[in-house]
C-alpha cells in the first residue's frame, strides 16, 4: 500500500513538473527556441522596475524626510499604491499573455489521455502548476519591492517597519496577484463553455487584448490612484472601489493597523472580490474538466472561416486599383491572413492596440481636469499618435514571429531575389493594418481643432505613421512571418528606455507643431512637405537597398555555442 | 484480446463511425484500412481512449473497458497518426517523463531510453529539442514512446509517415516479433503494400462501416482478384484512378 502512494506521487509531481514547464514555455513566449534562456529574461524583465524603483525612491523620502516629514505617510500610500498596480498589471498581462499554456490542451490530451493516469489526477496537477507559475509571477514581480521598500521607508522615514510590513506587502500582493490570475483563469475556463469552442476560440485574441487593456490601466491610472488616495481621509468619493489596485492598497493599510474606515472597506472589498473569483474558479475547473473529459481532440477548427461577399469584393477592388503586381498581391494577401489567422500574431497586434486604448483611456480621462473650458487639448490630439505608434510597433514584432517557420520554403523557392514587389505588398500591409486606422478618429480630432486643421492633422500622422514604418522596417530584410525569431532578439531588457523615448517624442513634438500650425495655417504647408522629404528619403534608401539584391532573410542565425572577445586582430 | 462492439461515434450530428464490431486478436498484427475521412483515426482514438464512443463497448480481455480503463492503458502502447510532441523537450526528456508518467523504475527507463534511442539512430540527437527533428525523427520517438513499457496491446496509426527505408524495415519486422512473442497489434494505415507484407488479417472500412474482415488471402480468393490493392480498388473507390490522373494533366495544361 505505501508503495502504491509513493508510485502515485511520483506521477503526480511528474505531472506537476510537466504542466508547470508547459504553462511557462508557450508557443507564444518562446516559438522554436531555447526556452529556459527565453523564460529567464522575460523574468528578468518583469523583475526588473521591482528592483530599480525602490533604490529610486531612496532620495525622494530622504527629501521629504528633511524638507515635508508630515507629507511621508501620504508619499508611502502612494508608493505601495504603485507596487501594487504594477504586481497587478504584470500577472494580468503574463496570464492573458500566457492563455493558452495556462490550461490543458490538445498536445497533453493526446499525450496523456494514452497513459494509466486518472483524468481528475491530471487536472489536479493543471490546478497546482498554475498556482506554482502565479507563485513566479509574484516572486518575479514583487520580490524586489517586498524586500527593499521597508528598508528605503527605513533610510527615508526610520520607521520602515520591519517584518510586519514585510508581512503586509506580501499578503496584500499575494491577494491582489491572485484575484487577477484567477480571475483570467475563469474567464479561460467560462468562455467555452457559454459558447462553444469555435466561437470562443475566433473572440479570444480579443478578450486577450480586453484584459491586457485593462491590466495596463491598473498602471496607467495610478496617477488618477493615487490623487484619490490622497482623498482618503475626506472620504475618497467612489473612485477608489472601482480600481482593484486601491482594494488591495487598502487591504495593507488595513493590514498595518489603519484605523480610518475606508481603509477596512477596501479590505473588505478585496477579500470579497478575492472570494467570488476563487468561487467562479471552482466553478470552471469544473467545466473544463467536463469538457476535457468528454470532448477531449475533439475541438472545431478555428480559423475555418465563411465566404464573405463583401470581402471578396473589397478583395477583388484592392487587387484591381492598389495591389497591381503578383507578388505585390501574393505577400499583401499572405501576410493579411498571416495576421488574422495567427493566433499569436493577432494577439501581439491587438496586445499593441489594448495598449493604446490604455493610454488612450488615461488621456480621455485627463480631459476634464486639465482642459479650460472651450480650449483645445492637447490630450485629445495625441490619441491618433498613441494608435499610430502602438499600431506600427505592434505590426513590426508580429512580423518577426514565425507563422508556420518550415512553410517558409515557399518563399524561399519563388522569391529569392525578387525584392521591391515583394517589399512593396508587405509595406502596403504595414500601412493598412498599422498606419491607416487612426484615421477613423478624425472626427474627435476634429472636434478640438476644426475640420480644415483636423484633416491637416490626420494627413501628418499618416505620413509619421509612414516614416515609423518605413524607419523601423528599414533593415527588416524579411517577409512577415517567414524568418525564425529568437527570444532576445528584440533586447527589451536594453531597449524599452529608447522605445519610451520615442514614444514620448512621437506623441508630444506633433501635437505641439499641430497646435502651432492651426493659428499659422501656412505651418501646414511646411510641417507636411517636411515628413514627406523625409518619408521619400526613407523610401530611396530603402530602395537603393533592395537593388543592390539583398537577398531575404529565413533564418535567424543563433548565437555561437562559444563567444570570444575578439580580442585578437 | 481487444474487441469492439457496434462502436459507433457522432460529431455534431455527423456519423464517423457506425456500428464497428471488430476484434484484435493476440499474437497477429490486424490491419486498419480504409480511404481518408473513412473513420480509421476516429476508432483507433476511440481504442486509444482518446475519444469517448457514442454509444457501443470496447471490451479487454472479454470485459468491457467502462471501469478498467487504467488497466488497460497500463498495458497499451499507443502511435498517434499526428506527431504531436512538446517541441522544447529533448528525445530522452520526452521519453523520461512517459516513463515515469507510467510509474517505470528510474535505472530500467534510463537503460531503456538509451538503448531503444542507439537502436532508432537517434542518439546523436538526442540533445536537440524536439523542435530541430525531422518528421521521421519524430515519429521514432512516438514509436520509443509506445513500446517503453512493453506493452500487450500496440495500436498504431500510420506509423510509417516519414521514416526512411531502413527504419521502415525495422519497424516491420519489429511488428512481426511483437506479434509472434503474443502482443496484439492494431495496424491502420493507408500503405496497401505494408498491411499485405505484415498483416495476416485486414478490416476495411468505407464511409464508417466495415466493409470487408477476413484473412488477406482469403480476400483475394474470395473476390478472384490478384492483390490487396485490386481488393481495396474494388471495395472502396469510387473513381477511376486513371480517369482522375487524365483529368488533372488536362487541367494543368489548360
Amino acid at each position: 500500500m505505501p508503495g502504491r502512494f509513493a508510485h502515485r506521487g511520483r506521477v503526480f509531481m511528474e505531472l506537476v513538473r510537466h504542466c508547470t514547464a508547459r504553462s511557462l514555455v508557450s508557443d507564444t513566449l518562446v516559438p522554436q527556441a531555447d526556452a529556459t534562456r527565453a523564460v529567464g529574461q522575460v523574468l528578468a524583465l518583469v523583475a526588473g522596475p521591482g528592483l530599480v524603483i525602490p533604490f529610486l525612491l531612496i532620495m525622494k523620502y530622504l527629501y521629504l524626510a528633511t524638507t515635508a516629514p508630515a507629507w511621508i505617510p501620504a508619499a508611502v500610500q502612494i508608493d505601495r499604491c504603485l507596487f501594487i498596480s504594477y504586481a497587478l498589471a504584470v500577472t494580468g498581462i503574463a496570464a492573458a499573455w500566457q492563455w493558452d499554456a495556462l490550461g490543458l490542451d490538445r498536445r497533453d490530451h493526446a499525450t496523456l489521455s494514452p497513459l494509466p493516469i486518472p483524468v481528475r489526477t491530471v487536472h489536479l496537477a493543471s490546478c497546482l502548476s498554475q498556482c506554482l507559475c502565479l507563485a513566479l509571477f509574484f516572486l518575479a514581480a514583487n520580490c524586489g519591492p517586498i524586500l527593499l521598500f521597508p528598508v528605503v521607508l527605513e533610510i527615508g522615514e526610520g520607521a520602515g517597519g520591519g517584518l510586519a510590513q514585510v508581512a503586509a506587502q506580501s499578503a496584500s500582493t499575494l491577494t491582489g496577484c491572485a484575484f487577477v490570475f484567477f480571475l483570467v483563469l475563469t474567464v479561460r475556463g467560462i468562455l467555452p463553455a457559454l459558447l462553444g469552442s469555435r466561437t470562443s476560440h475566433r473572440l479570444t485574441p480579443w478578450v486577450q487584448a480586453g484584459l491586457i487593456m485593462s491590466a495596463a490601466l491598473l498602471v496607467f491610472l495610478y496617477p488618477q490612484a493615487a490623487r484619490a488616495l490622497a482623498n482618503i481621509e475626506r472620504g475618497g468619493g467612489p473612485f477608489p472601489y472601482w480600481v482593484p489596485s486601491l482594494w488591495f492598497t487598502g487591504l495593507q493599510e488595513w493590514l498595518l493597523g489603519a484605523d480610518e474606515p475606508l481603509p477596512a472597506a477596501l479590505a473588505g472589498t478585496a477579500i470579497h472580490a478575492l472570494a467570488a473569483v476563487l468561487t467562479g474558479y471552482g466553478l470552471t475547473l469544473l467545466l473544463v474538466f467536463r469538457r476535457y473529459a468528454r470532448f477531449g481532440t475533439e475541438g472545431t477548427d478555428p480559423t475555418s472561416g465563411s465566404a464573405s461577399r463583401w470581402r471578396d469584393r473589397l478583395r477583388t477592388w484592392l487587387d484591381r486599383r492598389w495591389l497591381t503586381q503578383p507578388l505585390e498581391r501574393a505577400t499583401f494577401h499572405f501576410c493579411l491572413a498571416g495576421l488574422f489567422r495567427g493566433r499569436r500574431q493577432k494577439m501581439i497586434v491587438t496586445g499593441a492596440a489594448a495598449i493604446a486604448f490604455a493610454l488612450a483611456a488615461v488621456r480621455i480621462a485627463a480631459v476634464s481636469s486639465t482642459t479650460p473650458p472651450g480650449g483645445v487639448d492637447q490630450s485629445v490630439l495625441a490619441i491618433p499618435l498613441i494608435f499610430s505608434f502602438c499600431l506600427v510597433l505592434g505590426v513590426r514584432y508580429a512580423a518577426a514571429v514565425p507563422a508556420e517557420w518550415p512553410a517558409n520554403w515557399l518563399f524561399q523557392i519563388n522569391a529569392p531575389l525578387a525584392g521591391r514587389p515583394l517589399w512593396r505588398g508587405c509595406r502596403k500591409f504595414v500601412f493598412i493594418i498599422g498606419v491607416l486606422p487612426p484615421i477613423v478618429l478624425l472626427p474627435l480630432s476634429a472636434s478640438q481643432i476644426g475640420w480644415g486643421p483636423a484633416g491637416c492633422f490626420h494627413g501628418m500622422v499618416l505620413l509619421l505613421g509612414a516614416i515609423l514604418r518605413e524607419t523601423l522596417f528599414l533593415r527588416f530584410d524579411k517577409i512577415p512571418f517567414t524568418c525564425r525569431h529568437l527570444p532576445g532578439a528584440v533586447n527589451l531588457k536594453a531597449t524599452w528606455p529608447l522605445f519610451w523615448i520615442g514614444f514620448s517624442a512621437y506623441v508630444h513634438f506633433p501635437v505641439t507643431a499641430g497646435r502651432w500650425a492651426s493659428a499659422h495655417p501656412a505651418g501646414w504647408i511646411v510641417i507636411l512637405t517636411g515628413l514627406l522629404s523625409a518619408l521619400i528619403v526613407l523610401r530611396g534608401i530603402r530602395n537603393k537597398r533592395l537593388s543592390g539584391a539583398v537577398p531575404f532573410v529565413f533564418d535567424a542565425a543563433p548565437e555561437p555555442a562559444v563567444q570570444g572577445l575578439n580580442l585578437l586582430p | 484480446m481487444l474487441q469492439t462492439v457496434r462502436l459507433t461515434k457522432r460529431y455534431n450530428g455527423l456519423t464517423a463511425v457506425q456500428d464497428v464490431s471488430i476484434t484484435i486478436p493476440a499474437g497477429r498484427v490486424t490491419g486498419y484500412l480504409g480511404p481518408n475521412g473513412s473513420g480509421k483515426s476516429t476508432t483507433v482514438k476511440m481504442l486509444a481512449g482518446l475519444l469517448q464512443p457514442t454509444s457501443g463497448d470496447i471490451l479487454f480481455q472479454g470485459v468491457p473497458l467502462k471501469d478498467r480503463w487504467l488497466e488497460y492503458k497500463a498495458r497499451l502502447g499507443y502511435v498517434p497518426e499526428e506527431p504531436l510532441l512538446y517541441p522544447y523537450l529533448t528525445a530522452p526528456e520526452y521519453l523520461r517523463l512517459v516513463g515515469r508518467l507510467r510509474g517505470m523504475a528510474e535505472t530500467r527507463l534510463a537503460e531503456k531510453i538509451e538503448s531503444l534511442l542507439r537502436l532508432l539512430i537517434l542518439h546523436p540527437h538526442r540533445h536537440l529539442p524536439i523542435a530541430a527533428y525531422s518528421k521521421g525523427m519524430r515519429q521514432k520517438v512516438l514509436i520509443i514512446a509506445a513500446l517503453l513499457h512493453d506493452p500487450d496491446v500496440l495500436i498504431v496509426d500510420e506509423p510509417l509517415s516519414g521514416l526512411d527505408v531502413t527504419a521502415m524495415l525495422v519497424f516491420r519486422h519489429l511488428l512481426t516479433s511483437l506479434a509472434e512473442a503474443g502482443k496484439a497489434i492494431l495496424y491502420s494505415s493507408h500503405v496497401l503494400e505494408v498491411v499485405e507484407k505484415i498483416c495476416s488479417r485486414v478490416i476495411i472500412l468505407d464511409r464508417g462501416r466495415i466493409v470487408a474482415d477476413d484473412e488477406v488471402s482469403a480476400l483475394r480468393a474470395m473476390m478472384r482478384l490478384p492483390s490487396l490493392e485490386h481488393v481495396f480498388t474494388q471495395l472502396v473507390s469510387r473513381e477511376d484512378a486513371a480517369t482522375v490522373a487524365r483529368e488533372i494533366v488536362a487541367v494543368m495544361r489548360a
